[in-house]
């Protein structure tokens, strides 16, 4: 009976410690923000974002965050048209096509200026707020000299030994397999068949085959260009690079958007306004580790100096991606599932 | 013919309707909320194409899966009842030992993942140790096997001991006063004890090994070793085709149904006899062959798969600098959690296997309610339960009664696997002396019950306690400002490169484990003195 009663006490404290903060926020207007949960954390630029935003909306706003970003796709076409969410911050443009078929998303009405993306942006729903380019990470202390492009990669029987992340589990991984689709066409096939000794793993998502990757079991990992970045300004570290490709690499976009049934349209478009503005741009780069959309006035942070720039980058069309996922899968299970 | 359990009580017969056992309505409550589940998530689901599932590569995952699973589940039976032979001869310590396998048995995937990497890995501790140049890849089936087994001999062991302590003690003295060799006391005490066992784990494990997830994935080194659950769980998180994920959930159930059914054919099991008293001491405790033996056991043991523990003890040693509001937070939510979905886990588990024997064939060893919970990914389960209970409340409050539920459900197989046997022996040992003192319902269970529950029922509570501590994939729907575990900490310090943090995180899980695992050894031992 005693655990019982203190069972019931502790939920009842619960409660009591949750009540304070839903009082404060009913004297303002809401504005609930899904996201991820590395961009709402201690270490994201979550809580800045939301400190510059308060300051001026008169509002708050309150963050819910996913795993991430399929988490959090799969999480709004749970809740369906009852969500509580006003805005989305954080999906990825290979779910872009998903996300519009749900039809929870309202166009954003917004016009912006010229952005610092290396691709053209049309879409009249979903807004790009970060982005960064696929990359190989190495330590340039073990290996000296990276391979130069992806066929240097794919086609060395000698080339580094790297981790990957499973396309069907991971965004980066997704990326990757778009990546070799987009630089070898049919061959695919042939090109993972010749890359697949080399391959150390496939991991179920990017944090396990970073961690592979700092532990020493592979030589490279596919990660984001930008990820020496964090190195270089939170460990002062300058060993890790990021290995440039000929060919061009594949890019990694990050989109938000209001939803169609929130009950805050104002706000939710004042919020994506402030998304495109420098206060939340200059957030970016060193919160999120990605390039921001929009270079903001006060230019990018020193550890971004020395960030791979490919000649050419690599994407997919939303609905190019959606169409042909499930035939670029089953092809490089073929090729690797022997 | 004499029922097994003895005389049902007059009034019930001359009614001719007993009411149904609690054990019975909780079993078809919880096939309900499964199917409820099931048809949640296909009535959601856009197009459904059953034909579109079937591909090559799906039938060699299935075979390729079958495969692996059985070689892990032998090896992890193998190992698990040496390890529980050995712990079961220890004199000091054993009650360490057996909160370490518990610990072990419990483990976060991520955590026995990266700590397999750590350890056998080619730039791991084993590599340095034994300064090999060309070492061995342990990304394919080496490495899911070393995992399986870290993971699942321990489980296996705390129940094979379990089963030896209720061994009888007049075996024991008749073997000591015949003076038998070790062999012919393994042989006559204690492999009919195991003998008895070894069916309801081999299904269990077996099904886990099958279902494996996390550590199929990163250590199989690739698509050839996945399993079905990798195909749901991109239907559910890449794709977001509810339909797709619904379809292969119940493939799989089926394949759960048909292991279980050819387990219940294949596998039969013989009445425990009983003895007066504890055992106070083993018949081989003084020789001196099986001692060495047994210290190479647990030699191999603490070298071999412990130290996959060990690894998160390098976040553990800058934990001081790293602990901060958060993981406090994070802590207390994670406890909140935990310990309903223990509860809630050990009082089903009791109500299923309390249930009375109505025929022969002992058919409650295979009941296909506890391990349902393996076939259908928590995932899936969420998914199907959020629509309908959405409308009653908001995020976090739906969290704190949402997740525990799943958590619970999700530790079942294990608490039943413990929980079972111990209630099996009590009703052989005084089931027709209950029937005959019409003691039923709470009083059995408080009177004739206990004495053998007590052990298997803090075990379980442990069990399902650090399952749910380590639980990722449920609490990860909920998540939030105002909801957040340890394990949603960890993976979101991993996803802002803070390896070190999350390390600690690891660590502070695995002490709370630990710690919780060797007091309720402590508290159960006491008991018995």
């Amino acid at each position: 009976m005693t655990l019982l009663k203190t069972m019931r006490a502790a939920l009842t404290a619960l409660a009591a410690l949750m009540a304070p903060s839903m009082a404060v926020a009913q004297d303002k207007p809401t504005l609930t923000v899904y996201s991820y949960s590395s961009f709402v954390g201690k270490y994201g630029p979550g809580a800045k974002v939301k400190d510059a935003f308060e300051k001026i909306c008169g509002c708050a706003l309150t963050w819910v965050a996913s795993d991430d970003a399929g988490a959090l796709l799969g999480r709004l076409k749970l809740e369906g048209e009852q969500t509580k969410a006003d805005v989305v911050v954080g999906l990825d443009m290979n779910l872009a096509a998903e996300a519009k078929a749900t039809g929870l998303f309202a166009p954003h009405r917004l016009a912006f200026g010229p952005l610092s993306l290396p691709v053209s942006w049309k879409d009249d729903t979903f807004i790009p707020f970060d982005w960064g380019h696929l990359a190989f990470v190495y330590d340039s202390t073990k290996l000296a000299a990276p391979p130069a492009s992806l066929k240097d990669l794919v086609e060395n029987p000698n080339g580094p030994k790297i981790v990957l992340q499973d396309p069907r589990t991971s965004a980066p991984g997704l990326g990757f397999l778009l990546w070799m689709q987009s630089v070898y066409g049919d061959k695919t096939g042939d090109a993972w068949k010749k890359l697949k000794p080399r391959i150390v793993t496939f991991t179920k998502g990017w944090s396990e085959a970073y961690g592979l990757f700092l532990k020493g079991e592979a030589d490279m990992v596919l990660s984001y260009a930008t990820s020496p970045a964090y190195h270089i300004s939170v460990e002062k570290k300058t060993q890790y690079k990021a290995a440039l490709f000929s060919e061009g690499h594949y890019a990694h976009v990050e989109i938000a958007a209001m939803l169609r049934t929130t009950k805050q349209p104002g706000l939710a478009t004042q919020f994506l306004t402030f998304v495109m503005s420098d206060a939340f741009q200059s957030l970016m780069p060193e919160g999120n580790w990605m390039f921001p959309a929009i270079t903001p006035a006060q230019g990018l942070p020193p550890s971004f100096a020395d960030i791979i720039k490919p000649a050419k980058t690599l994407l997919f069309t939303p609905d190019d991606a959606r169409e042909k996922r499930r035939a670029f899968i089953d092809a490089w299970l073929d090729a690797t599932a022997r | 013919m004499a029922r097994r359990d003895g005389a049902v009580s007059t009034t019930a017969r001359s009614s001719g309707w007993s009411a149904p056992h609690p054990g019975t309505l909780v079993a078809a409550a919880l096939g309900l909320i499964y199917l409820g589940a099931l048809l949640s998530l296909l009535s959601s689901a856009e197009t459904l194409r059953p034909s579109a599932l079937i591909s090559p590569y799906l039938l060699r995952v299935l075979w390729s899966s079958l495969a692996q699973a059985v070689l892990s589940t032998t090896l992890a039976l193998i190992f698990g009842g040496a390890l529980a032979l050995a712990i079961a001869r220890m004199r000091r310590g054993a009650a360490l030992m057996r909160a370490l396998i518990l610990t072990m048995a419990v483990a976060p995937t991520i955590v026995i993942v990266l700590g397999v990497a750590t350890v056998y890995g080619r730039a791991g501790w084993a590599a340095t140790l034994l300064g090999a140049d060309n070492w061995p890849s342990i990304y394919g089936l080496s490495g899911i096997l070393i995992a399986h087994v870290a993971l699942n001999a321990p489980f296996a062991a705390r129940v094979f001991l379990h089963a030896l302590g209720e061994t009888p003690a007049e075996h024991h003295r008749v073997a000591a006063v015949c003076g038998c060799s070790p062999w012919q006391v393994f042989r006559l005490c204690d492999w009919p004890a195991l003998k008895r066992e070894i069916p309801g784990l081999a299904t269990l494990i077996m099904l886990l090994c099958f279902t494996s997830f996390a550590a199929v994935i990163t250590l199989g080194g690739g698509p050839a070793n996945a399993t079905l659950e990798v195909a749901i769980y991109e239907a559910l998180r890449v794709e977001v085709d509810f339909g797709r994920a619904a379809l292969l959930a119940i493939l799989q159930i089926i394949i759960v149904c048909v292991i279980v059914a050819l387990a219940r054919r294949a596998l039969s099991r013989e009445p425990a006899t009983f003895g007066a008293g504890r055992m106070m001491q083993r018949a081989d405790a003084h020789a001196r062959t099986v001692r060495v033996g047994d210290g190479a056991i647990l030699f191999f043991f603490l070298a071999a798969l412990a130290p996959i523990l060990v690894a998160p003890l390098a976040g553990g040693a800058s934990l001081a600098t790293l602990v901060d509001a958060d993981i406090g937070k994070a802590l207390i939510t994670s406890i909140m959690v935990a310990v309903p979905a223990a509860l809630l886990c050990v009082a089903i588990a009791i109500a299923l296997a309390a249930r009375p024997i109505r025929n022969r064939d002992d058919a409650s060893s295979f009941p296909l309610a506890p391990l349902l919970a393996l076939a259908v990914p928590p995932f899936a389960l969420v998914a199907g339960l959020y629509g309908p209970l959405r409308r009653f409340g908001d995020n976090a409050f739906l969290a704190m009664i949402l997740v525990p539920f799943i958590n619970g459900l999700t530790a079942l197989p294990f608490a039943y696997r413990l929980i079972e046997p111990a209630l099996r022996q009590s009703r052989e040992r005084y089931g027709k002396l209950a029937a005959h003192l019409d003691i039923r319902g709470a009083s059995r269970l408080r009177i004739i019950d206990w004495p053998l529950l007590r052990r298997p029922f803090f075990a379980a509570f442990t069990m399902a306690f650090a399952l749910s501590l380590g639980d990722f994939g449920v609490a990860a729907l909920f998540s939030g400002q105002d909801f957040r575990t340890l394990p949603l900490l960890l993976h979101e310090r991993m996803g802002a490169y803070r390896m070190a943090e999350a390390q600690a995180i690891a660590f502070i899980m695995l002490g709370l484990a630990f710690v919780a695992a060797f007091v309720t050894e402590r508290f159960a031992d006491a008991a018995n003195r």
